[in-house]
């Protein structure tokens, strides 16, 4: 009797639990059906997207937009780009899920939902030649270049107080021009994203990094049902290593190899 | 003139605010719920909740510190989990305890993983779940025992089957972690797998109590190391088990268990394990799983819906357990409402599963929050079936105790100690139970001689592996401060180490212990500074009666073969240097003759000198 009992408020848990029916990590609706969209900033973004215009040929997050795709259950992926501010102010189009070194802020999440990190990064210091930056005094001293609208420019703003404020860049390839060719001394680009532009760009080299890494996240629609999807299926390519073995092919190395390599800045004031 | 408008003010931010809102919640959190008469783990939750970035924003949303904090909290927890368990009532309770273990597991999976499966989970995820639900946590048995029930046998049997419950739904977590995170054929992950458990098994059940207790005996001098080797000894179970690509948990509970009479559940050891977890691990993984907590996706339909279909399945599965224990068991109605209330609290393993499960990417957050609404839900009805079922069960009559559950060594003299207190700590060890250690002096003995004294024995014992902060009496009534102390520690077993004092007078002070404490009291006699198991151990071949069997139960704990003893006062004068003697004595005037000959010990266990009523021990029961 108890028995019976049991099994029919079983039933009937069953019959209300019928909405959650599908999957225990989330359901995945693609904006297109059988499509995982992505959008990210304009290519290349060195060792993350390459390639040029719409038509990336490699690089950590594009790999990781393929597994992503794989895990979703979807055969095919469209690579759509647009500027940084207009995906960190919400705007990601038709685009499923946007990645693009993202680092979830209090002013982003009004606007965007965020996955868990699938990377943790430190702000580094990306110089010309072998110039040492040692001490926060030293960076205050440099010409600074920032990527517009991204966590840098609050960063630099307050960790660093250079003497003359940073000239803000959207294109992220041009602040690396503006360092190697002389007309900024130091950029300020997440680790991962400095190695690999170090390792395409031997004039340049990653002088020092700051002691508080940044979480980065992919992004999705504000209150997207795929948030869920999409997070439990980053959450599965770090548990079985997958996201590392991505890192490591494209960003040349692991990055905690990388991460021991580069100095920390000294902020405390003499 | 200086304007305040010169002034900058900051936003806190930081470790040192994370850390003090994380307190805040800590001090805050359970005592608020408390009140409500709701389980302070929930205050906990709920604090991690109002802290987090889905609350009041008080921590950054990118912050690490807490949740990686929660980390080490989370092996914390199962630590504390496997090494508080009572591995002694397993034993006593087997047939009890197995079976319902089986029985309270069973069920809920079953229910758990074909409920997953009806609403289309993958076989990895629903197995998971059917293993969460079928652990339980033994949040309500301090109500339990508080209401004297902790001897009824099916309130004994139900925390026996928690040791089963909580390592089948581990091993299961183990598999399932494995077969997500491994790569290759199934054959290889499940070879990695079995090979993993088996080295993990070897590793925390063989190899580690013999590790722990060397460096117990050789570092273990301070408090602090003691406690530190604990923890390393559990964080090297953790590695271990994450070196084959098992879950770190999984080492820290078998490690627990693997250390469980190493660290006696009354002892000063899991006094400071349960103060640092308490303080600071425990709520850090609950503040950090609080985090997660998210309103806005708890009340979607899907998210109540599987916390309705966990509950049912659980709640249901532990119902159906207990009510199973009356005809397979032959528990009471009242009895299987207790095991009922016992068996279905969700905390510590449930959220240890489900964590993982989410880390690994098998759970969403959805699932998280139903199963958060569980823990919360099967606490509260856990709770008021405890309290309607405590005062119906009929208070069971003090069961027999173990002799070394609680081992009280009082000595007067310190060269005739050392083999008293070896003899203490192993018969303490096969009960995980603990060795309180009694220093009586005379007034007679100057304050600094006595204070040198007790320093020696503190250091005695720390040099023998008892972790026992040992206590002094000063007193010219050497038996009623023994009795008292036996009394006030109740103590299972008393070792009295009798001096030459007590040779000349009629009545040693150890034999008038041993008249009027109704504990088996047994004196020790004479000075042998030798592990015992390099001693001769002699003893008179078994008997019948209750000296007999006690003294048979101590030469068991001496890792000796006995060779045979002649009875009586010519056994004791054949004694040679280096002999330790464990036998009976059976009259007062043996007791009162019975002195070993130099270099030898007698370990005597009185027989039949207890009086018909035992006197007041706050009276003085003579003065010696």
């Amino acid at each position: 009797m108890k028995l019976v009992g049991t099994a029919l408020a079983l039933l009937a848990a069953l019959s209300v639990a019928g909405c959650a029916a599908g999957s225990s990590t989330g359901e995945f609706e693609p904006h297109t059906a059988d499509t995982l969209t992505v959008v990210t900033e304009p290519l290349p973004t060195q060792g993350f997207w390459e390639g040029e215009g719409d038509a990336p040929t490699g690089g950590a997050e594009y790999e990781l937009a393929n597994e992503l795709a794989k895990r979703l259950g979807v055969d095919k992926v469209v690579v759509r780009t647009e500027d940084f501010s207009k995906i960190v102010a919400g705007d990601l189009g038709d685009a499923d899920v946007a990645l693009a070194l993202i680092t979830p802020t209090d002013e982003r999440r009004e606007v965007l939902d965020f996955t868990s990190p699938y990377l943790e990064a430190a702000p580094t210091l990306l110089v010309k030649g072998d110039r040492e930056v040692a001490d926060v005094q030293t960076a205050q001293e440099l010409r600074w270049v920032v990527g517009a609208n991204t966590t840098f420019v609050d960063i630099v703003d307050t960790v660093i107080r250079p003497d003359s404020p940073p000239v803000q860049i959207e294109d992220r390839a041009e602040e690396v021009r503006m360092v190697a060719d002389g007309q900024a001394d130091v950029a300020m680009f997440d680790l991962p994203a400095a190695a690999a532009i170090v390792e395409q760009e031997p004039g340049l080299s990653m002088a020092a990094q700051l002691s508080d890494s940044e979480p980065i996240a992919a992004a999705l629609p504000k209150d997207s049902p795929n948030t869920e999807a999409v997070g439990s299926a980053l959450r599965a390519m770090i548990n079985d290593g997958s996201i590392d073995t991505i890192t490591e092919r494209w960003l040349g190395g692991p990055i905690s190899d990388v991460e021991g390599s580069v100095p920390l800045l000294r902020t405390d004031n003499p | 003139m200086t304007s305040l408008a010169a002034i900058t003010l900051e936003s806190p931010k930081g470790g040192a605010w994370e850390f003090l809102v994380l307190f805040l919640v800590v001090i805050l959190g359970p005592p608020i719920v408390q009140r409500l008469r709701i389980p302070g783990i929930i205050g906990l939750l709920i604090g991690g909740f109002l802290i987090g970035p889905n609350g009041l924003g008080l921590l950054d949303a990118g912050s690490t510190t807490i949740p990686d904090l929660g980390q080490l909290g989370l092996l914390y927890l199962m630590f504390v989990a496997g090494v508080e368990l009572d591995l002694a009532l397993l034993r006593q309770f087997r047939r009890s305890a197995i079976t319902f273990g089986l029985l309270t597991f069973s069920f809920p999976m079953l229910f758990g993983t074909v409920a997953a499966f009806a609403i289309g989970w993958d076989t990895a995820a629903a197995l998971l779940l059917g293993s969460l639900l079928a652990s339980h946590t033994l949040v309500l048995y301090p109500l339990i025992r508080d209401a004297k029930l902790a001897n009824d046998p099916m309130v004994a049997s139900t925390v026996g089957a928690t040791v089963l419950t909580d390592t089948i739904a581990l091993v299961i977590l183990a598999v399932v972690a494995g077969t997500q995170s491994g790569s290759g054929s199934g054959a290889e992950i499940a070879l990695q797998i079995g090979l993993g458990l088996t080295v993990l098994g070897l590793f925390c059940f063989v190899l580690l109590p013999i590790v722990v207790r060397r460096l117990f005996r050789l570092l273990g001098t301070e408090r602090t190391v003691r406690y530190v080797i604990a923890v390393a000894a559990f964080l090297a179970a953790a590695v271990v088990a994450e070196t084959f690509q098992i879950e770190g948990i999984v080492g820290a509970f078998f490690a627990g268990l693997a250390m469980n009479r190493l660290v006696p559940n009354e002892g000063p050891l899991m006094s400071r394990i349960d103060f640092f977890g308490s303080a600071l691990f425990v709520p850090v993984f609950l503040v950090s799983v609080g985090l997660l907590l998210k309103p806005s996706v708890m009340i979607q339909g899907e998210t109540l819906g599987l916390a309705a279909l966990f509950i049912v399945a659980c709640i249901g599965g532990k119902f159906l357990a207990a009510q199973s224990s009356r005809p397979l068991l032959g528990a009471s109605g009242e009895q299987a409402g207790v095991m009922f209330a016992l068996s279905t609290p969700q905390a510590a393993a449930t959220l240890a599963s489900t964590t993982v499960g989410y880390e690994i990417g098998l759970f969403s957050e959805s699932v998280v929050n139903a199963v958060l609404v569980l823990i919360f839900v099967s606490v509260v009805v856990a709770t008021l079936v405890a309290e309607h079922y405590k005062v119906k069960l009929e208070i069971p009559p003090p069961g027999s105790r173990a002799i070394g559950e609680h081992v009280l060594v009082a000595i007067a003299e310190l060269e005739p100690a050392p083999v008293a207190l070896r003899l203490a700590r192993r018969v303490a060890e096969q009960e995980a139970g603990i060795v309180d250690v009694l220093l009586v002096q005379s007034t007679e003995v100057a304050g600094a001689e006595r204070s040198d004294r007790l320093g020696e024995l503190a250091t005695l014992c720390r040099r023998l592996g008892i972790d026992a902060d040992p206590q002094i009496r000063v007193t010219d009534h050497f038996a009623r401060a023994v009795l008292h102390a036996a009394s006030d520690r109740d103590a299972s077993m008393v070792l009295a180490v009798d001096g030459a004092a007590g040779r000349d007078s009629t009545q040693s002070w150890a034999d008038i212990v041993a008249l009027t404490l109704p504990a088996p009291v047994i004196v020790v006699r004479g000075q042998l500074d030798r592990p015992l198991r390099l001693v001769r151990l002699v003893a008179p071949a078994p008997a019948d009666g209750a000296a007999s069997s006690l003294a048979a139960e101590l030469v068991a704990a001496v890792p000796r073969e006995p060779e045979p003893m002649a009875a009586g006062p010519d056994g004791i004068a054949e004694l040679a240097p280096g002999d330790v003697a464990i036998a009976p004595v059976e009259s007062w005037d043996e007791l009162a003759r019975a002195y070993p000959p130099d270099g030898a010990v007698l370990v005597a266990v009185p027989d039949g000198l207890l009086p018909d009523a035992p006197p007041d021990p706050a009276q003085p029961a003579a003065t010696v």
